[in-house]
């Protein structure tokens, strides 16, 4: 049920709880505007938020996990840069870039667990990954017959990221309790099994 | 529960009534959730025009093929090539910028002093400080990140200078240290 009357040809009244209102006046002093400013700024970003095809909640939601991965300490840098890096040393230091990709991703896993707390199931930790990893087209992580099934496809990978993806994955998982048992890698491919180590 | 009443523009309350029938939702309910979420968001110390604002702009860099990695497995990278691979990965770097320069320019505003300062400092992560200032014939670009090591220094270095120059700006002067980066620039 709603209620809008319109007060002029320009202005609309709504019909708010009190309860919010109360906080929309509080919030709106704060930030040095007023309540009719504010609220009109309100409806213009949730449908700008419709017009990039999610709701205010996803956008806000991605937002919170955008800046939750910059406190981390992550960087934004072009695909076709971090190839081109990578081609040109893998090859003369692929051991050691393979180390430091899963101690990297071993941090990453401990900082997901100091940030949010013991994941209860999969869908969780694929939310997550799916959130960081902008560069894979396909996450599935599912639970089968007490093992972690987790799949990665990103078609124009090379195969030198998709190793060390590989490894950093790894790492998430060892610092999330789980070890890795079997793995099956190939260009912009990753499949790998996890046990609980407990 | 009471019920008070707040003035809005009359055209984005239509617009907001017809976005609440689109979802299959009471106007009602999707105003209360609208506002629920915008105050949890102003109680986090964030606001929802710049969570918004900053999502669209990280969605474009998404979209344009930009990936989010650790930045120290960047620096340590960067730390193994040589000179060579350095002065080419530069080289792309400069490339990339321009590219995103045309790219950028295209889908926002073609003003290079809100490019940088709305959407390029919110692409490069890292800095305590992005400092533009000028607009016209000659701007003068600061930057400062002291996490940031020499190379990739250089390579946000080069980044912007590739940017600018898609909006016909030529570097005249700069100063690259690890962590800071100071450009000046004149339009060509």
């Amino acid at each position: 049920m709603w209620c809008l009357l319109l007060v002029s040809k320009d202005k609309k009244l709504i019909a708010v709880p009190g309860d919010l209102l109360e906080k929309i006046y509080a919030v709106s002093a704060k930030e040095g505007k007023t309540p009719f400013l504010y609220i009109n700024e309100i409806f213009e970003q949730a449908l700008r938020a419709h017009d990039m095809g999610k709701s205010l909640r996803q956008v806000i939601d991605a937002y919170i996990m955008i800046e939750t991965v910059k406190n981390a300490g992550s960087t934004i840098i072009s695909s076709e840069s971090l190839h081109a890096i990578i081609q040109k040393i893998y090859e003369n230091s692929t051991d050691e870039l393979k180390k430091k990709w899963l101690e990297t991703g071993g941090w990453y896993g401990k900082y997901i667990l100091a940030k949010f707390g013991e994941l209860k199931n999969p869908e969780e930790l694929k939310n997550l990954l799916e959130a960081y990893l902008w560069d894979m087209n396909e996450i599935h992580l599912v639970r089968l017959d007490g093992k972690l099934l987790l799949r990665c496809i990103s078609p124009h990978q090379p195969i030198e990221l998709t190793e060390l993806s590989a490894s950093f994955l790894e790492g998430v998982m060892s610092a999330l309790g789980y070890k890795c048992i079997r793995k099956d890698i190939v260009k912009g491919v990753i499949l790998m099994e996890f046990k609980s180590i407990e | 529960m009471s019920r008070k009443f707040l003035a809005a523009r009359k055209d984005i309350a239509d617009e907001f009534i017809n976005l609440a029938r689109k979802k299959g939702m009471t106007v009602t309910k999707l105003l209360n959730e609208t506002l629920r979420n915008t105050i949890a968001l102003e109680k986090n110390g964030l606001t929802l025009n710049k969570a918004v604002d900053e999502y669209l702009i990280i969605k474009t860099a998404q979209e344009s093929g930009f990936i989010l990695v650790p930045a120290e497995l960047v620096y340590s990278l960067l730390d193994k090539a040589t000179p060579k691979a350095i002065e080419e990965i530069m080289d792309n770097w400069r490339n990339i910028g321009k590219w995103c320069g045309k790219c950028f320019s295209t889908r926002f505003t073609n003003n290079p002093h809100d490019l940088l300062k709305i959407y390029i400092a919110n692409i490069i992560w890292g800095l305590s400080d992005f400092i533009v200032e000028g607009n016209g014939e000659s701007i003068s670009i600061r930057c400062i990140g002291s996490s940031l090591n020499e190379k990739y220094t250089r390579g946000i270095a080069n980044f912007i200078e590739g940017f600018m120059e898609s909006l016909d700006y030529k570097c005249i002067r700069k100063d690259i240290v690890k962590g800071i980066i100071s450009l000046k620039l004149r339009r060509t």
